[in-house]
C-alpha cells in the first residue's frame, strides 16, 4: 500500500517513461489510494460524512430551499428573485411580538402603532378665560353697610379635546437601510 | 464504467508485489474513479449546475459581485467589508424608499414629524378660579334716617378661553433613534 499525502497535503508523483520505468505494483496501489482520499474528501452524492465537501455543498445549496439577503440588484447565477418578499426589513425571528413566527415569513407592518396621547403626555399649559362681568346690583336694605369681602370660587372649565389618536407618517416612513434582494438556491 | 462512485466510494485491493498481476482494468478502475471524481467536481467555471464548481463559483463569485451580511465582527477570508455602516437590511420593492436599485442606502433614519390638532389633543378641563369681589355700595338715604345699600355682585359669564399652540409638527426623538438590531457586517467576496 503506498504511502500518500492527500488530504493533508497535495501528493508528489513521478511521471514515468515506458521502456525506463517498472511500473510495479505500489504504482497501483498509491494511485488507488489517492482515488479513495480524493473520493473520501469530495464525498458520495448526498453525503452523510460531514466532513465531506459534498456534504457540505449540498446542505447549503438546497434547492427551493436556501433563501438569502443579497446586497446586490440581482440574483445570482442558479439562485432566483423570492418576489413575495419585498419593501421589509430583514429581522431576526424571536421575542414576543410580531417577529415570533415561522422563519421565511413576512411579519410585522409598516403602520405605526396607533398612540392616543393622555393628559399627562400633554404639555403643560393653561387656559385663559375671557370674563365679561355683569354687574347685578342688589338691595340689601338700610342700616349699617354691608362688610366688604372676597370670594375666590373655584371653577373647572369645559371639557375639550377630541382625544384621537395619532401616528407618525403612516405607513410611507422606512429607516435608513442597506437595500437588497431576497434569493433562493433554484440550482440552474 | 467499473466504478462504484459517485453513488458509493470505491473499494480497492492492494496489490501484492511477486504475488499480484495487474492488468487493464486496474488501471481502467482508476481511470473511471477520477472522471467520475471531476465530473462530480466540475471544470473550472462549470456551466454544469449538478458540479460543485457550479455552485460554488457562482456563489463565491470572485469578480466582487457577492456580498452579504454575516453576523460576525470581522471579514472571513477570502472577503472584504465595504463602506456600508448604520443601517438596517431591507428588501427592494414597494413604492417608497426601498424601490430602489438593490445594493443602494435608501431611506433616513430622520423619523416623520405630525403635527397634532385639536382632534389628537385628550379630552381634558382645567381648573381655574376668578376673584368675585362683594361691596357695598351707599345708595342714598334719608337724613336722620337709615342708609340704604346695596351689594354689587359681580358674575362672569361668556368664559371663553383664548386660544393658545401653534399646530407645529413634532417628531418622536432625533434620528438617533435605532431599534434593536442584531449587528453585523456587509462583505464583499474578493477570493483572497
Amino acid at each position: 500500500m503506498g504511502v500518500i499525502n492527500y488530504p493533508t497535503s497535495l501528493d508528489s508523483w513521478v511521471t514515468k517513461v515506458d521502456s525506463v520505468d517498472d511500473i510495479m505494483s505500489q504504482h497501483i496501489n498509491y494511485a488507488q489510494d489517492i482515488v479513495v482520499a480524493l473520493e473520501n474528501k469530495v464525498g458520495v452524492d448526498t453525503s452523510a460524512v460531514s466532513t465531506s465537501l459534498d456534504y457540505k455543498v449540498n446542505n447549503f445549496f438546497v434547492e427551493d430551499v436556501r433563501k438569502m439577503w443579497f446586497y446586490e440588484n440581482a440574483a445570482p447565477t442558479g439562485w432566483e428573485i423570492v418576489t413575495a418578499a419585498s419593501d421589509a426589513l430583514v429581522v431576526v425571528k424571536g421575542g414576543s411580538s410580531d417577529y415570533n413566527v415561522t422563519g421565511s415569513n413576512i411579519a410585522g407592518t409598516w403602520l405605526a402603532t396607533l398612540h392616543i396621547l393622555t393628559e399627562a403626555e400633554m404639555g403643560m399649559h393653561d387656559h385663559r378665560y375671557r370674563g365679561v362681568a355683569g354687574r347685578q346690583s342688589v338691595p340689601t336694605g338700610y342700616g349699617d353697610q354691608p362688610a366688604a369681602r372676597y370670594a375666590y370660587t373655584a371653577g373647572t372649565s369645559t371639557a375639550a379635546g377630541g382625544g384621537g389618536g395619532h401616528r407618525h407618517g403612516s405607513n410611507t416612513y422606512r429607516p435608513y437601510a442597506a437595500v437588497g434582494i431576497i434569493a433562493k438556491f433554484t440550482g440552474a | 464504467m467499473t466504478t462504484a462512485y459517485p453513488n458509493d466510494l470505491d473499494s480497492w485491493s492492494n496489490k501484492t508485489p511477486s504475488v499480484d498481476t495487474f492488468d487493464a482494468a486496474d488501471i481502467n478502475k482508476i481511470h473511471d474513479s477520477l472522471v467520475a471524481l471531476e465530473t462530480k467536481v466540475g471544470i473550472t467555471n462549470s456551466g454544469v449546475d449538478t458540479t460543485m464548481a457550479y455552485k460554488v463559483h457562482n456563489f463565491f463569485d470572485d469578480d466582487g459581485e457577492r456580498t452579504l451580511y454575516l453576523y460576525e465582527n470581522t471579514a472571513p477570508t477570502g472577503w472584504a467589508t465595504i463602506g456600508v455602516s448604520d443601517a438596517v437590511l431591507a428588501i427592494k420593492g414597494g413604492s417608497n424608499a426601498y424601490n430602489a436599485v438593490g445594493g443602494s442606502l435608501a431611506g433616513t433614519w430622520t423619523p416623520q414629524s405630525f403635527p397634532l390638532t385639536y382632534q389628537h389633543i385628550p379630552v381634558h378641563a382645567t381648573s381655574h378660579s376668578y376673584t368675585k369681589i362683594n361691596y357695598g355700595r351707599y345708595a342714598g338715604g334719608q337724613l336722620g334716617g337709615a342708609i340704604a345699600w346695596y351689594t354689587d355682585n359681580d358674575t362672569m359669564t361668556n368664559l371663553n378661553s383664548g386660544t393658545s399652540g401653534s399646530g407645529n409638527t413634532h417628531t418622536h426623538g432625533t434620528n438617533a433613534y435605532r431599534p434593536q438590531g442584531a449587528v453585523g457586517i456587509i462583505v464583499q467576496y474578493d477570493g483572497e
